[in-house]
C-alpha cells in the first residue's frame, strides 16, 4: 500500500483547529472528568445536559434557519438501523457509567492529566479489535434499512421542524430554573 | 477578558452555545463532528503496522484504511481535541487537584481496581459505539441537531442504561 501522512495543508490546518476548538471547549465545560459525567448520570449536576441542550438548540436553531433562507446544508443522517442504534447506546450507558468519559472526553482528559483515561484509550483500541472480530456478524445486520434509515424526527412523524426543538428548549428551562431553585 | 478564560469552569450554557455555533460552521462545510472514527483509524493503523496481512483482510479494519491516509480529518480532530484541551488546563487556575470523588468514595484509591475498571468499561463504551455507529459527539451532537432519529434514540438509550447502571455503581453508600 502507498500511503499519504496528511491530506492537503487546509484540510489539516482545518481539521487541527476544529478539534482544538472542542476539545477547549469540553474542558473548560469540565466534561473531561469522570465527576461532571457521573454526577450527570446520578442526576445531580446537571452540566453535561445543559451544554449539550444549548449545543444542539444552537446548531438545530440554526439550521432551521438556514432552511428558512434556503441555504440549508446537505445533512449527515445516520443509516444504522434503529434495533442496533438502540442496542449500541445501552452498551454505551454502561460503559459511560463505568469509565465516566466518553471517546471524545476521554482524549481530553488524557491531555487534563488522568491516567486513568490513557488505559481507557488503550481499552478503546481492544474494543475496535473485538468489533472487527464481530464485525462479519454486524455487517448483514448494519445493512438494513428500517423505519428510521437516514430519516429525521420530523421526516418520521411528519410533523414541523420545529416540534424536537420547542421540546429540548422546554428540557433546558426545566433544568436551567430547577439549578437556579437549588443555588439559592 | 485573559481572566475570564483563566477559570476553571465557564458557563455551561455560553459553552454549548460556542459548540453549537461551531458545529453549525463545520456541517456548513460538510464536515464531520466525531471522535470514535479517529480511534478506528489509530487502531487499523496500530494493526497494520505490527500485522499487514491480517489488517488487509479484515474487512472492518482494512476499510478505515482504504483512504491511503495516516492522518485523515478524523485523525486530526482527535490530536486537535489533545491540543486544544491542554491548552485549556494550561491556562486554567485553580483547577482541582483530585476529580474522581465519586469513584474512590465508592471504591477506594486502589489504582488497580480503578484502572481494571476503566479498561473494560471503555471496551463496553467503544462496542456501543461502534455497533450504533457513532458515538456521543457524532450522534449526541451533530445527529441530534440534524433531529435524526437514529441519534435521538441513541442518546435516550445511554440514559436508559446510563442512569441505572450508576445508581447501582456509585449511589448506594459502602457498607463499612
Amino acid at each position: 500500500m502507498s500511503w499519504t501522512i496528511f491530506p492537503n495543508s487546509t484540510e489539516t490546518f482545518f481539521a487541527l483547529i476544529s478539534g482544538a476548538i472542542f476539545g477547549f471547549l469540553i474542558r473548560k465545560a469540565t466534561l473531561s472528568r469522570f465527576n461532571t459525567m457521573v454526577s450527570q448520570l446520578l442526576l445531580k449536576d446537571f452540566t453535561v445536559l445543559k451544554v449539550l441542550l444549548s449545543a444542539v438548540l444552537t446548531a438545530g436553531i440554526g439550521l432551521y434557519l438556514q432552511g428558512k433562507i434556503a441555504i440549508k446544508p446537505t445533512l449527515n443522517i445516520s443509516s444504522m438501523p434503529i434495533l442496533l442504534t438502540a442496542f449500541g447506546g445501552s452498551l454505551f450507558g454502561i460503559g459511560l457509567a463505568i469509565t465516566g468519559y466518553t471517546p471524545g472526553t476521554m482524549v481530553a482528559a488524557i491531555a487534563e492529566g488522568s491516567k486513568d483515561a490513557i488505559t481507557g484509550f488503550f481499552g478503546m483500541i481492544v474494543g475496535t479489535f473485538i468489533f472487527n472480530g464481530m464485525y462479519p456478524f454486524f455487517s448483514q445486520l448494519m445493512m438494513a434499512q428500517d423505519i428510521g434509515y437516514k430519516k429525521t424526527m420530523y421526516q418520521y412523524f411528519e410533523t414541523s421542524e420545529l416540534i424536537l426543538l420547542v421540546v429540548l428548549c422546554l428540557a433546558l428551562f426545566a433544568i436551567a430554573k430547577s439549578s437556579r431553585r437549588k443555588t439559592r | 477578558m485573559l481572566n475570564f478564560l483563566k477559570k476553571d469552569r465557564l458557563c455551561p450554557y455560553f459553552i454549548g452555545v460556542l459548540m453549537g455555533l461551531f458545529l453549525l460552521v463545520l456541517l456548513n462545510f460538510d464536515r464531520h463532528l466525531g471522535t470514535c472514527c479517529g480511534i478506528n483509524k489509530i487502531t487499523a493503523l496500530i494493526s497494520y503496522f505490527f500485522a499487514p496481512e491480517f489488517t488487509t483482510q479484515s474487512s472492518y479494519l482494512n476499510k478505515q484504511l482504504s483512504d491511503h491516509l495516516i492522518f485523515n480529518w478524523k485523525f486530526l480532530l482527535l490530536v486537535g481535541l489533545f491540543i486544544g484541551a491542554k491548552i485549556g488546563c494550561i491556562i486554567s487556575k485553580d483547577a482541582p487537584k483530585f476529580t474522581q470523588t465519586i469513584w474512590t468514595e465508592k471504591f477506594g484509591k486502589s489504582a488497580r481496581k480503578r484502572h481494571l475498571s476503566v479498561f473494560f468499561g471503555a471496551i463496553i463504551l467503544i462496542l456501543g459505539a461502534r455497533i450504533a455507529g457513532g458515538c456521543a459527539a457524532g450522534h449526541g451532537l451533530s445527529g441530534v441537531s440534524q433531529q435524526s432519529m437514529t441519534s435521538v434514540v441513541f442518546m435516550i438509550f445511554i440514559a436508559i442504561t446510563g442512569v441505572p447502571s450508576a445508581f447501582i455503581l456509585y449511589h448506594f453508600k459502602k457498607r463499612s
